[in-house]
């Protein structure tokens, strides 16, 4: 009977929750991409040879391991633009031009475009086939909405002979071309980065703007391309430097996106301040966050061979000297030593250069600094504390107003004007006209702006499916920092090396997500927090839970950066985290409301009894030995607390608690009673919790992580969809 | 019957010859490249930025009766004629054009243009004179030529940044 009722409970429960979560999972949007094989039996696709897997692409011939990546760049859009209607690209490869020296790697667009649909947001406008149909809701016309054709001699004599198109999907393209990269840039334009009004005589298809030339601005009319007369538009497709984007996405997610890479001297405060440097085609590019730590001389200087100081080194960032080897090798050698970041010290005069290489397997950031400033820092060795991070004040290729500006040279240069950004953008973006060896398989910010541009013209685009941007807003979601190089490397690897498998993929994000929860650094601190309030106060009156998102949040931030800011893996983070719970206990313990006592025993018996678990002794005594050892008073009470919580009882009794309620606090940025709780009580939250316990804690099982990322309340939070 | 063997051994035969001028042709540009790698790796001088400069590194080889220009540093044949960029900037001649193209209307007042494979982007490529290859995104013939015809070292990929200097990699100290 009491099964029975607890079952009509959970039943109950669940409709109430499922109207939140479950529903909404099953109308996640996305956007079906299909490639349509073109082919002759034989070739291109169906080309039998057979091949060794590459870069994640497991496919066994040359046709299969070429379709995979057609379909992988395809899903990187598909994951993250909205669409009810099938988009297909017919895609083949053929024989095109080309010669030893040069050729056509490929090329790609709309197949057909309309205007004055139903649902068309601006009447008159012509919208590309994809995008028409998306905000038609319907399919429009039976062709396919992209074509694509590509060069099936790449790399053969005659044909840019030794150059292929690297077929791998992990970027590891070394100096061939890498297929995936050049096909989003492509599939970019046939979904709508295009204008479809001529750049040479400024005439607009048959008398009608493309919803393109809505954001094209010319500051120096200060018109939009749509309001323009036939010569002023081709006035303005020369205007280098006057030309921008004015989508209010793109400009909104430019100042997150484009900066200027900059090395910053935290300490001594006699050199202080930020440093001109050049940048690394290898390796992560510097984030907004960055990289801080102290700096060590690399032993040998030039970093060419196994550095003899990784004891020193690991966690700090290595000051190694230009020459003698590679650019990638120093990189290399001082990552194995454990450096978080490299600055190179130019061993010329003057200034600093852009670094060459490639090597996929460097994942700490690496800038160049003059041989002037070199000699500075290496005078301060002793107290130098520096940051490699990337400056958004200063948004590098963009007018004043934060807006990016425009492919216009004058005269034409390589590369179709206006439907790409200019290419004094930093960092290098997808849509430049020039394919940079430095790209990430990454369309949302803070990496690029495509899918910010492409949200401008019409597209329902969500970034949460973008791998780059999802592993990053964990970072931010949980742990209240930006992503660190390495980590993100890690995370980002984990998803990407499902290739095009689907259900690995969906398995892979849940794991990650899941991840940051469990991880040492949110243990370390928020779940630390969340023991800390149960075990100082017991539940929040009337509610299931210990305490409030509001204190929760900026308690969580104070351990993570009080004294110190705390990056696991970066630094002497264990010692500094230690310093930071201490300095957080102590202060902790002395709020109003927590208990007072000052008997060891009475003191340690309530704070388990607060947490509601039953310690065993060895962890009682542990916990007044503690009270004792301290010295009484506040420190004695901190360390008893710290003890409390630290014990496996504690841990173990709470984890599942701390888990759900996490979930709502890093996910959905509220607490569990909180709008849009329909019922606004603790019913979503209990029936989770009653889950997890039910499934042993299995959150995969229990299927928790799934239902929160993939809840519309969740997705919501960054794009419709 | 006869003639038509003949024929055939004497195709056979020329396929021979060419085969060995290729392969004759193939060892000459081993030798040459390991002597020029080798030189490389010994010189720090820059590349040249003029395209007077670039055309400089080139030699005429002829193979097969072919002439080609072949550059001496890199090994790599070019640049390219006027007539080959040419057929690369042609396929792009109508690209943008609507000229011939048709509006149709379907019945609930949607306007429906099929572009009959035009308003293409087209990514081209060209090995630099440092074996390195850039590519570019283009959609005119204009376009296609500025960038087919540029040097090496003034292609868009090294193209400056930031105005903190050139986008030139150097890979090597």
């Amino acid at each position: 009977m009491k099964r029975k009722t607890f079952l009509t409970h959970l039943t109950v429960t669940a409709f109430a929750v499922a109207v939140l979560l479950s529903v909404s999972s099953k109308s996640f949007a996305s956007a079906t991409i299909v490639i349509l094989n073109n082919d002759s039996a034989g070739v291109g696709f169906n080309d039998p040879t057979a091949v060794a897997p590459v870069g994640n692409n497991n496919g066994t011939t040359l046709g299969q391991q070429r379709l995979n990546a057609f379909q992988f760049a395809a899903n990187v859009w598909g994951a993250t633009l909205n669409s009810s209607v099938t988009i297909t690209i017919r895609a083949s490869w053929g024989h095109l031009t080309c010669t030893s020296s040069s050729g056509t790697l490929g090329s790609a667009g709309a197949g057909n475009i309309f205007r004055d649909f139903p649902n068309a947001p601006n009447a008159g406008t012509w919208y590309s086939a994809a995008l028409a149909n998306s905000l038609a809701g319907s399919d429009l016309s039976a062709s396919p909405e992209i074509t694509a054709q590509f060069n099936v001699d790449l790399g053969n004599t005659g044909c840019l002979d030794g150059t292929h198109f690297y077929l791998g999907l992990d970027t590891n393209h070394g100096s061939d071309v890498d297929l995936v990269t050049v096909l989003m840039h492509e599939f970019a334009h046939g979904l709508g980065f295009q204008t479809f009004t001529s750049t040479s005589s400024g005439t607009q298809s048959q008398g009608f703007p493309s919803v393109y030339d809505r954001f094209l601005l010319d500051n120096t009319s200060g018109k939009l391309w749509k309001d323009m007369t036939d010569a002023e538009r081709q006035a303005s497709a020369i205007n280098t430097g006057n030309l921008v984007w004015s989508g209010s996405q793109t400009r909104t997610d430019a100042a997150g996106v484009l900066g200027t890479p900059r090395l910053r001297v935290n300490a001594p405060g006699s050199i202080a301040g930020n440093y001109v440097v050049g940048t690394a085609d290898f390796g992560p590019h510097v984030t907004s966050s960055g990289t801080t730590g102290g700096v060590i001389q690399a032993s040998p200087n030039d970093g060419c061979s196994a550095l003899t100081n990784a004891a020193a080194m690991s966690g700090r960032i290595a000051l190694i000297d230009r020459g003698n080897c590679a650019f990638v090798v120093k990189a290399k050698n001082a990552q194995n030593a454990g450096a978080s970041a490299v600055i190179i010290a130019n061993n010329v005069s003057p200034g600093v250069i852009q670094m060459g290489g490639g090597d996929a397997t460097i994942t700490i950031p690496s800038l160049m600094i003059s041989q002037a400033d070199g000699t500075t820092l290496k005078g301060q060795l002793a107290s130098l504390n520096t940051t490699l991070f990337l400056d958004n004040a200063t948004l590098g290729g963009a007018d004043n107003q934060g807006r990016p500006l425009m492919f216009a040279p004058s005269p034409i240069q390589s590369g179709s004007s206006v439907s790409h950004w200019d290419t004094s953008e930093f960092p290098n973006q997808l849509m430049e006209p020039n394919i940079s060896g430095d790209l990430f398989h990454s369309v949302a910010s803070p990496m690029d702006l495509t899918g910010s541009q492409l949200r401008d013209v019409g597209w329902s685009y969500n970034p949460i499916g973008d791998t780059a941007f999802y592993v990053r807003q964990h970072y931010l979601d949980f742990l209240g920092r930006g992503p660190d190089s390495s980590g993100f490397a890690f995370w980002t690897n984990d998803i990407f090396n499902c290739g095009i498998d689907s259900p690995c993929n969906e398995v892979h994000r849940i794991n990650v997500s899941a991840s940051f929860f469990l991880s040492i650094e949110f243990q370390g601190t928020g779940n630390l927090v969340y023991k800390m309030w149960k075990a100082g106060f017991g539940n929040v009156a009337g509610t299931p839970v210990a305490v409030r998102r509001a204190n929760f949040t900026a308690d969580r931030q104070a351990v993570q950066t009080t004294p110190n800011q705390v990056i696991v893996g970066q630094g002497d983070w264990a010692s500094q985290l230690e310093a930071n719970k201490q300095a957080f206990a102590l202060a902790f313990v002395q709020r109003a409301n927590f208990p007072t006592s000052t008997d060891p025993t009475t003191f340690v018996n309530t704070l388990f009894a607060n947490a509601g678990v039953t310690p065993t002794s060895a962890e009682r005594t542990a916990a007044i030995n503690a009270f004792n050892n301290a010295g009484g008073g506040n420190a004695g009470r901190a360390a008893a607390l710290r003890s409390v919580v630290d014990s496996a009882s504690v841990s173990n009794g709470l984890f599942n608690e701390s888990f759900v309620l996490m979930e709502y606090f890093g996910y959905l940025q509220r607490d569990p009673d909180a709008a849009p709780e329909l019922t606004r009580d603790y019913q979503g939250f209990q029936f989770w919790l009653n889950k997890l316990n039910l499934f042993g804690g299995n959150y995969i099982n229990a299927e928790m992580v799934k239902a929160f990322i993939t809840s519309t309340e969740y997705r919501q939070r960054f794009g419709p969809g | 019957m006869k003639t038509k063997k003949k024929n055939e051994k004497r195709k056979l035969s020329m396929r021979r010859t060419r085969l060995f001028r290729a392969a004759i042709f193939a060892s000459v540009l081993l030798v040459l490249g390991a002597v020029t790698v080798i030189a490389r790796y010994g010189s720090r001088k820059p590349v040249p930025n003029s395209s007077a400069e670039a055309e400089k590194n080139f030699v005429t080889v002829e193979v097969g009766g072919k002439k080609l220009r072949v550059n001496a540093a890199t090994l790599q044949q070019g640049p390219l004629s006027q007539q080959q960029s040419q057929q690369i900037a042609d396929a792009l001649q109508n690209n943008k054009s609507t000229d011939g193209l048709v509006q149709v209307q379907h019945a609930d007042g949607t306007i429906e243009m099929d572009l009959q494979g035009r308003f293409q982007n087209v990514m081209i490529a060209k090995k630099n004179d440092d074996g390195s290859v850039s590519q570019a995104c283009v959609d005119t013939p204009e376009a296609a030529n500025a960038f087919l015809q540029s040097t090496g070292a003034n292609s868009t990929a090294d193209s400056p940044k930031n105005n903190e200097g050139p986008r030139r990699a150097e890979i090597k100290q």
